[in-house]
């Protein structure tokens, strides 16, 4: 029973075009399948030499996917893009290597599964020329690198408040200056990763749009509360000018929140202390659209530059507040979020008198 | 945090131990009484037996998960009342911790201020 299961399994791995290896902890090859064989040139008696294993991959690499095996614990993953040589005719083949680390619990044996996709196959399947497979790789290690740094960025955030607070005793000014100094860089920083995770998010579902029943009301109630405390904060006053009763929407509600979420949070960070941000929400004339306006009285957008600020990674001349500066990505995905949603989104300004921000969004997505 | 004369008792159920220390030093300077624990099963054995006014929660930890814990705790007669504040690196989790019955939810780098003020508006409630 038991064998015919391994044969039935040997069977399965030889049908994967991925080339499938298991590495034993001294690096002796001891499973590997068809693929692998024929990517590597490896014949079945170089499989009982067993120590043939890693040779096929650079030096350099060697020693990363030896590190792995020495220091990897159960159920970890890594990807490694590298080549591999194959012992018959001598060629390097591109390839994207997954590993995985597989642990028996009950004995402790360590094991490597390697996973080799050939990059030339990949390529060829690819229209625009980026390996699909490296594509989605960039964006899940943005997404993952970005959610990483969050934890740290956290640690040192409450650290160097808590030396700012006097928690641990008083600080003279000018200590007091530069632990500002830093809570401000750290907010600046926070605000990038947060603002890459956005990217990340919007790349991954940029063709989905999720329709449902959108109560307007509740999602500036929500934007209300978020940023009551932000404002009060900085002396502005927050004028939320909606109507009174507002369409019922059927659209894409995330969405819809991330583009109000954006132009009120660019508001609130481009006004002056003791400034005021204008949000102003109502269905146009023929009841197909709901307009949103967000006005701030900052220092406005120079005209040479209107044109330029939905592009992405565009980053105006605009002089924010305190700690606060942009990466160019969130007017962006705003613009694309709108389009998405079949809307529109224009910009009004004139330098040193503030931006007003128009967003038409129909109120029933057909 | 002047909620009554006797200390409220805060759970932390953190796998980073310097933010865990951090948040130690923190609440215990607030008034509260605090208990830590560095990974979850400590903690959900720490939420049982002793009893906390309010739990902190990490969700990504090695071993039981976050979620596991939440799950634990609110599906268990003698820990389910104890509200959870949620304090995590992940983001656009929200829906699924609230859904789990988690009642606050906070995302790392957090403002130890708004910290403060969500734990101590749970326990008014």
């Amino acid at each position: 029973m038991i064998k015919l299961k391994i044969d039935s399994y040997e069977k399965i791995l030889n049908t994967i075009i991925e080339g499938i290896a298991i590495i034993d902890i001294r690096e002796h090859l001891i499973y590997c399948n068809e693929a692998f064989l024929a990517l590597t040139g490896f014949s079945e008696e170089d499989l009982n030499d067993g120590q043939v294993a890693l040779k096929n991959f650079p030096r350099e690499d060697q020693d990363a996917i030896r590190y792995i095996l020495k220091t990897g614990v159960n159920g970890q993953e890594f990807v490694l893009q590298t080549t591999v040589s194959n012992k018959k005719n001598g060629h390097r083949k591109p390839v994207i290597c997954r590993i995985y680390i597989v642990e028996d619990t009950d004995s402790s044996i360590k094991q490597l599964c390697i996973a080799l996709s050939s990059l030339k196959d990949l390529e060829e399947n690819d229209p625009n020329g980026v390996p699909r497979e490296i594509a989605a790789l960039r964006k899940a290690f943005i997404s993952n690198v970005s959610h990483e740094l969050r934890t740290p960025v956290a640690i040192i955030r409450e650290a160097v408040s808590l030396l700012g607070d006097a928690t641990l005793g008083e600080l003279n000014d000018s200590q007091l200056h530069f632990v500002g100094m830093a809570l401000k860089n750290i907010d600046r920083l926070t605000n990038i990763i947060n603002h890459l995770l956005d990217l990340a998010l919007f790349e991954k579902n940029s063709v989905d749009v999720v329709i449902e029943p959108v109560d307007l009301k509740v999602l500036i109630a929500q934007l209300q509360k978020k940023y009551c405390q932000v404002a009060e904060q900085k002396s502005l006053l927050v004028d939320w000018q909606c109507e009174d009763p507002l369409p019922d929407m059927m659209t894409d509600g995330k969405k819809l929140l991330y583009i109000l979420n954006n132009l009120i949070k660019n508001a609130i960070q481009f006004s002056e202390k003791d400034g005021a941000v204008i949000v102003n929400v109502k269905k146009s004339a023929d009841g197909k659209n709901v307009c949103i306006l967000v006005k701030d009285t900052g220092c406005g957008i120079p005209a040479s530059e209107v044109e330029k600020i939905f592009d992405m990674f565009y980053q105006s001349n605009r002089v924010p507040g305190p700690g606060e500066r942009g990466v160019g990505i969130g007017l962006a995905i705003v613009h694309r979020l709108t389009q998405l949603l079949k809307g529109q989104v224009e910009v009004e300004s004139v330098e040193g008198s503030g931006a007003t921000f128009r967003v038409t969004i129909p109120t029933i997505y057909e | 945090m002047e909620l009554s004369d006797e200390k409220k008792k805060v759970l932390i159920i953190e796998d980073e131990t310097e933010l865990l220390t951090i948040l130690q030093i923190r609440l215990s300077n607030a008034q509260f009484e605090v208990f830590a624990a560095s990974n979850g099963t400590a903690g959900l054995t720490l939420a049982q037996s002793v009893q906390p006014d309010i739990i902190l929660l990490d969700i990504m930890m090695p071993g039981v998960d976050g979620f596991t814990i939440l799950r634990e705790i609110k599906g268990a007669d003698a820990t389910c009342d104890i509200p959870v504040i949620v304090v995590t690196a992940r983001d656009r989790i929200e829906d699924s911790c609230l859904l789990e019955g988690a009642e606050g939810f906070l995302t790392k780098p957090f403002d130890y201020k708004e910290l403060e003020g969500t734990i101590n508006r749970l326990l008014v409630s």
